[in-house]
């Protein structure tokens, strides 16, 4: 039997490198892959502990579910955006779109 | 050591130092394959977790779906990386402070969640998921959560038409 | 059915909406949603008149906004007056509308055009049904903006920019001394609401000099808005807009709303000194026989037309002033049909003509059959011949001026009709008798002779309303509550002085250009410093007022940048000093943001484990 301490820990650092990917990164798709990351983070967490606490309700399954339905939709919404900055500014780097200061 | 335990260790193994290589990597199509893996992987992790049916979502929706659409925004956009790994920097130049900020919230949650004690289920085995009975809970207890999302995705369905769909 | 009336008002809002949100895509077919709504307007509004006809008062309202002890509503008024005027405005702009179909066909900016005309049909209505002085103001400046963006609508032109500008300035004057009044009476009476402002003028609690205030200073703008001496000299230039709103907006409706506002107000200068009423009568009347006298010196048809809107607006003051209430809303409601009649007639000949000059048209009834005799029959009405709208109206102002014993200014009244006869019959002999000047002069399309059909209708019979034919009924109907108007004997006395007057122009005319027996130039040569009286003199007079008060301005302008902006600029340069710091930070490089959120979470969350937590 693996403790739940270890999954959660485990998706801790799965998350950390998720937002190491989304601060660092300078291609759009890469953000969102690293966006990605995070998501499925959480949703080993969810799991776990659906497992672990309310095995007969499957509360964090549910939760699951709809977790990614939303993942879903954040990732179809995000490239479609990534394709758009793409055909009018001919880039996908994060930095280099900055029109929206002061 | 049990069996499970030796497999938990190999497959967080390899979902971190996937996910490592992810956020690391120079070559953009590396990357999204290691995330196909990735993904794969945290599949087995839901197996070993006897939540058979999420597996399976897992690997249509992440490592399937939206691994086609993350090599399709790919073939569709020009990257200034090369396939070789030369050109221009994918990082930005705040990584020192990212990895810093990283390491600072994984010491964060760390410190936070392990002396936590869970109300876990020691005794109780860890029930064989089960559709049906997934099924009958979504449509019963969360109907309402279920009608929403499902709105969501219809509106961001349109929404990815209207943002891609050419000027005209 | 009056509790509705405010749906009229409303339905032209919408259409403005509509064509405004569609601009680009609507194109003509703007014309059909306005129409529509302005249509609809009309039909309600004559199931509103025919709610009022008993001569019942209906009156709802609803809080607009309260702040403190200061609750302030909405709502309406509907009596005889406020459904007579629903009625003349949603008929007016309705067939003004239709008509500019042809007259402004192919205007580039034809939906632009279109709502504004919805939205100053809106305005103008929420003028007539508002139940308080606020409403009321409100409205009066949303015509008055209105009228400005149609002056300016061909703003590619530099004389139709500045027109506009002129237009509302000159308004803008007189609007400063309604909202001074406004204000006085708010100080007095706590309240804008019609009915508690008579009940408390009523009661005698507010002195003979402030309120003799309040009505001079209403009269201001009154005067700004009806184009009264010596705040006239816009209208003329007004004519620089698109004919169709000459008649709408500077001939039948918003240059009305300054007798409409003195009509509303009438109790409050009924209560006052007498001076005050002398006044508008002196004004009026002045105002009548000088635009009267310059419209003989025009050769613009436009201009004409324009003075002699000033000079009939003056009758009407002229008539509120010797206390004809109901003789000048009579006249109101003939002269928005015949006047609209004219502009648009005017408006087909210069679209069949192809200019304005009056000298460069004749002969035009041989080519424009229907807008020769409409025009006819408007200037007939207008000139005062049995049994024509205008005679009637015109007959009752000079009877009550009669009866004021104020023979001045009937004697002035009458010389004024005198006049009018002449140069409507002048502009008339000129334009559309003697030998053709122009053999590409053609009739306009059916659009724009159907509407010209239609307003001869009541600018020809609608006097018969008002007539002792038929016992003077509409000034019975129209008359204020409590004043129960007397139906007079027919003064055949002043019936025979005001034909008479009439029939001399008319044969005075005749000869001059019907026949030509005499050189007109002669007389007009000699009636053409007036003309210099009024364009320069009170051109002048009001630049110089405005160049004091320019001074003023520059004076208060100093003070106000030196000492004032001074201390503001102070604190506002401390502030920009640290935000210019802080902006730095908005580099526009999201995934610092996203840097700082992460941090801002984390040190949120460890705040909460430490303080909720542990």
């Amino acid at each position: 039997m693996v403790p739940l301490q270890y999954y959660i820990i485990m998706s801790a650092i799965l998350f950390t490198i998720g937002i190491y990917g989304v601060l660092a990164r300078r291609n759009a798709i890469l953000v969102l892959l690293s966006v990605e990351i995070m998501f499925n983070a959480v949703n080993i967490n969810f799991m776990a502990f659906s497992a672990y606490i309310t095995p007969a309700t499957m509360v964090g399954q549910i939760y699951t579910i709809f977790a990614v339905a939303s993942g879903a939709a954040e990732i179809g919404i995000g490239l479609a955006i990534i394709l758009l900055i793409y055909r009018g500014r001919e880039t996908v780097n994060v930095d280099e779109v900055n029109m929206l200061k002061w | 050591m049990s069996g499970q335990l030796l497999a938990f260790w190999a497959l967080s193994f390899v979902i971190l130092s996937g996910a490592l290589y992810i956020v690391m990597t120079k070559n953009i199509m590396h990357a999204v394959f290691m995330h196909l893996l990735t993904m794969s992987m945290i599949a087995a992790v839901y197996g070993l977790l006897h939540a058979d049916f999420m597996a399976a979502m897992q690997v249509l929706i992440y490592a399937g779906a939206v691994t086609a659409m993350v090599v399709f925004a790919l073939m569709l956009t020009k990257s200034q990386s090369r396939p070789d790994g030369a050109g221009i920097a994918v990082d930005n130049q705040q990584r020192g402070a990212s990895f810093l900020t990283a390491a600072g919230f994984l010491a964060v949650v760390i410190y936070v969640l392990v002396p936590q004690k869970w109300a876990v289920h020691e005794a109780a085995p860890v029930v064989k998921s089960d559709v049906a009975a997934m099924g009958a809970i979504i449509f019963k207890s969360y109907i309402l959560p279920f009608e929403v999302i499902s709105v969501i995705l219809l509106a961001a369905l349109i929404g990815v038409i209207v943002l891609a769909r050419k000027e005209d | 059915m009056a509790q509705y009336a405010w749906v009229i008002a409303v339905m032209p809002v919408l259409a403005f909406l509509i064509i405004l949100f569609t601009l680009r895509r609507i194109k003509e077919k703007a014309a059909y949603v306005a129409i529509a709504a302005t249509g609809a307007g009309l039909l309600l509004s004559l199931g509103v008149l025919a709610t009022v006809w008993g001569g019942r008062i209906f009156t709802y309202q609803t809080t607009w906004l309260t702040a403190g002890k200061l609750t302030l509503k909405i709502g309406m008024y509907i009596d005889p007056l406020a459904a007579v005027m629903l009625v003349v405005v949603t008929t007016v702009s309705l067939l003004v509308q239709i008509y500019s179909i042809g007259y402004m066909k192919g205007e580039k900016r034809l939906s632009w055009y279109y709502a504004a005309v919805s939205l100053f049909t809106a305005s103008m209505l929420s003028l007539v049904i508002a139940n308080n002085f606020l409403q009321l103001y409100i409205s009066w400046e949303l015509v008055g903006l209105c009228s400005y963006l149609l002056i300016g609508f061909w703003y590619e032109k530099k004389s139709a920019s500045s027109a506009a500008m002129k237009a509302f300035i000159i308004t803008r004057i007189g609007d400063v001394g309604f909202f001074l009044g406004l204000a006085l009476l708010f100080v007095n009476t706590h309240t804008f609401d019609f009915s508690a402002v008579r009940q408390i003028v009523a009661a005698g609690s507010l002195g003979a000099g402030t309120l003799t205030a309040i009505a001079l200073l209403f009269f201001a703008g009154a005067a700004g808005k009806s184009a009264q001496f010596p705040l006239h000299v816009w209208l003329p230039d007004a004519m620089e807009g698109p004919t169709p709103v000459s008649a709408l907006i500077h001939a039948a409706t918003m240059v009305a709303a300054g007798v409409y506002l003195v009509a509303r107000s009438f109790f409050i200068f009924e209560a006052a000194h007498p001076a005050a009423l002398q006044v508008v009568a002196g004004i009026g009347a002045f105002t009548a026989i000088l635009a009267a006298v310059i419209a003989v010196t025009m050769t613009d048809i436009k201009k004409v037309l324009a003075y002699s809107t000033i000079s009939q607006l003056g009758f009407m003051m002229a008539a509120l002033g010797v206390g004809g209430y109901t003789a000048a809303i009579f006249h109101l409601t003939t002269h928005a049909f015949f006047k609209a009649l004219l502009f648009l007639g005017a408006g087909s000949v210069i679209h069949g003509a192809g200019t304005q000059n009056i000298y460069e048209m004749g002969g035009l009834l041989k080519k424009m059959k229907v807008t020769g005799w409409t025009f006819l029959i408007a200037t007939l009405s207008i000139a005062g011949i049995v049994p024509l709208s205008g005679f009637w109206s015109k007959d009752e102002i000079l009877t009550e001026a009669a009866k004021s014993g104020n023979y001045i200014i009937l004697g002035v009244l009458l010389v004024t009709a005198f006049l009018t006869a002449f140069y409507m019959f002048r502009l008339y002999f000129v334009v559309f008798t003697g030998p053709v000047r122009d053999e590409h002069a053609h009739e306009s399309p059916a659009v724009m002779t159907y509407p010209l059909l239609i307003l001869a209708v009541p600018a020809a019979l609608l006097g018969l309303a008002g007539s002792p034919l038929l016992g003077n009924w509409f000034t019975k109907f129209i008359a204020l509550p409590g004043a129960e108007h007397i139906a007079a004997a027919p003064d055949y006395l002043m019936m025979g002085l005001s034909t008479a007057a009439a029939l001399a122009g008319i044969g005075f005319s005749y000869v001059l250009y019907g026949r030509r027996a005499v050189t007109a130039w002669s007389v007009v040569n000699s009636l053409s410093s007036f003309s210099w009286l009024n364009t320069t003199f009170v051109d002048k007079t009001i630049r110089d007022g405005l160049r004091v008060t320019l001074g003023i301005s520059n004076g208060l302008a100093r003070f106000d940048t030196r000492f004032v902006d001074g201390i503001v600029n102070g604190v506002g340069g401390v502030i920009g000093t640290f935000s210019r710091y802080f902006s730095r930070a908005n580099s526009g490089f999201i995934q610092r943001y996203a840097m700082r959120f992460v941090i801002a979470f984390m040190l949120l969350a460890v705040a909460v484990y430490f303080v909720l937590v542990r």
